[in-house]
């Protein structure tokens, strides 16, 4: 690992929380590219992400919102009330007010649109690392709605 | 025969019954007109009283109408439903013409004979059933609409949000590490061919005529494509023999693949998944095709005992084979994959 050139304790640990891999890996090559970020380690729900939290402890997680199982908002309560010193941004394709609010009550310190560029995304990892919270800009309205109940796991 | 009792007058219930009420003798002169008929058909009953029945119908039906009249009153039948299968035309006296349900009813007495005619207006009712049908089309238009934007939002937007990502990085990586750069670039490929392989996919939905034309192999290649594109499930492709197949045949195995491959990349958590396809001449001497479509899983599989059908589309699968008389057989167990295997003679 390139970051540990630098010595562990500098970079920022990131997990990164998507139900999509493709999105899971793109972040992980993005993570890889910067000296003072690392990836910590990834998850495909937020069940998942509440488990891998408490072994690893990372500095920062970037969660989807959306998924199967437990949503992003669910598992950013859960994060920061085992966790505090966690801190959640949130990644997603959705910009509804509603959805923005729910996600900083539960206590998202970054609401991030999945249109930012690398250098964006870094910056505010390494602004939420600092506690500095980052908003998205008020968006036009989405035209279409999320589906916000996953589809039910059968098998 | 009956319990009303014996001064019950006629006209005066017909007076207050909401249908049109119109009375004529064998000869369809007109005896009676109610108030409805009145209001329906906009003559009063001095107007219309000894007048032929005629002037209550587009001129192109009195013909045919005078007809059914004719055997009516030949018929032993003491009542009947004028239109049974679609709505009668009637005509109103300003010469507008309106869809009705009528029924009439034959009373015999002596040598005399009447004929009663029921007759409702339903050209409110026909607007508001046409409105209904409108709206749920505008529904179902919006529904299939919102599903679009959906895959597209959960399959093209997320592959291609990781493609602008990694191309952002690859650089700095290169730079670093040209090997992994190397390998970046490959999945930047990958990757980005699977979002036009998804696309292609998504679009079919939005024509599917386009379905019909193409060829079944390049369909089930490019499902293979965008289903690996979206989950990350490796698909393999497999084809054996000439896949020329009718539309319907075709349109059926790729709905099939399509709904198991679904499943595969939505619940398996397979690493792996195989489409074949084989067709081949039968092997009973006689002219004709077998056609077999396999598509398997190493994921967790499901029991198959208990799993609900309609959970994982077994309904439809189910349809599409009926459709065009194959076997779908459907194996699974708890940790042994999938296989749906689908059998047809053409």
């Amino acid at each position: 690992m390139s970051n540990e050139i630098n010595g562990e304790s500098a970079a920022i640990r990131v997990m990164v929380v998507d139900d999509h891999p493709m999105v899971r890996s793109g972040l992980k090559a993005l993570l890889s590219a910067y000296d003072d970020l690392e990836f910590a380690g990834e998850a495909g729900n937020g069940a998942e992400a509440i488990r891998l939290c408490d072994r690893l402890n990372p500095d920062v997680v970037l969660m989807d919102l959306v998924m199967p199982e437990m949503d992003g908002a669910a598992a950013t309560r859960a994060i920061r009330q085992k966790h505090p010193q966690i801190k959640v941004v949130v990644l997603t394709s959705f910009k509804e007010d509603e959805l923005v609010q729910g996600a900083l009550q539960a206590g998202a310190i970054g609401y991030l649109l999945k249109n930012v560029s690398a250098d964006e995304l870094a910056r505010a990892i390494r602004a939420a690392y600092a506690g500095r919270p980052r908003l998205p800009p008020r968006p036009p309205r989405c035209s279409f709605k999320p589906r916000l109940s996953p589809p039910s796991a059968a098998t | 025969m009956t319990l009303l009792p014996a001064e019950l007058n006629l006209t005066d219930l017909f007076a207050v019954i909401v249908d049109a009420v119109v009375a004529c003798d064998e000869r369809q002169r007109i005896l009676l007109f109610n108030k409805s008929a009145e209001q329906i058909f906009g003559y009063t009953q001095d107007e219309v009283l000894s007048q032929p029945l005629d002037v209550l119908l587009p001129e192109r039906f009195v013909e045919v109408h005078r007809r059914h009249f004719a055997e009516f009153a030949a018929s032993p039948v003491a009542s009947r439903a004028m239109g049974e299968r679609r709505p009668i035309y009637a005509r109103r006296k300003n010469g507008e013409e309106f869809p009705a349900e009528a029924a009439i009813v034959k009373l015999e007495r002596a040598e005399e004979r009447l004929f009663i005619v029921l007759l409702r207006d339903i050209t409110q009712r026909q607007r508001i059933e046409s409105e209904l049908r409108a709206q749920a089309q505008q529904a179902a238009v919006a529904a299939e609409r919102s599903r679009l934007a959906r895959d597209l939002h959960d399959a093209v937007t997320q592959t291609l949000f990781s493609v602008s990502v990694i191309a952002d990085v690859l650089p700095r990586i290169w730079e670093r590490d040209p090997e992994e750069g190397r390998r970046r670039l490959k999945e930047l490929r990958q990757l980005s061919r699977g979002a036009l392989a998804e696309m292609r996919t998504l679009l079919l939905e939005l024509r599917p005529s386009a379905l019909m034309e193409a060829n079944l192999s390049d369909l089930l290649r490019q499902l293979a494509a965008s289903v690996n594109s979206r989950s990350g499930v490796e698909v393999d492709v497999q084809i054996e023999g000439e896949t020329e197949l009718s539309p319907d045949v075709k349109v059926s195995l790729y709905r099939i693949a399509q709904e198991a491959l679904n499943n595969v990349a939505k619940h398996s958590n397979a690493s792996h998944a195989q489409i074949m396809l084989t067709v081949r001449p039968t092997n009973n001497g006689l002219a004709g095709r077998q056609v077999h479509l396999v598509i398997n899983d190493n994921g967790c599989g499901f029991d198959t005992t208990i799993s609900k059908p309609t959970h994982i589309g077994l309904d439809i699968m189910r349809e599409r084979a009926a459709a065009i008389g194959a076997q779908l057989d459907i194996r699974s167990a708890i940790g042994a994959g999938t296989t749906v295997h689908v059998e047809a003679v053409l």
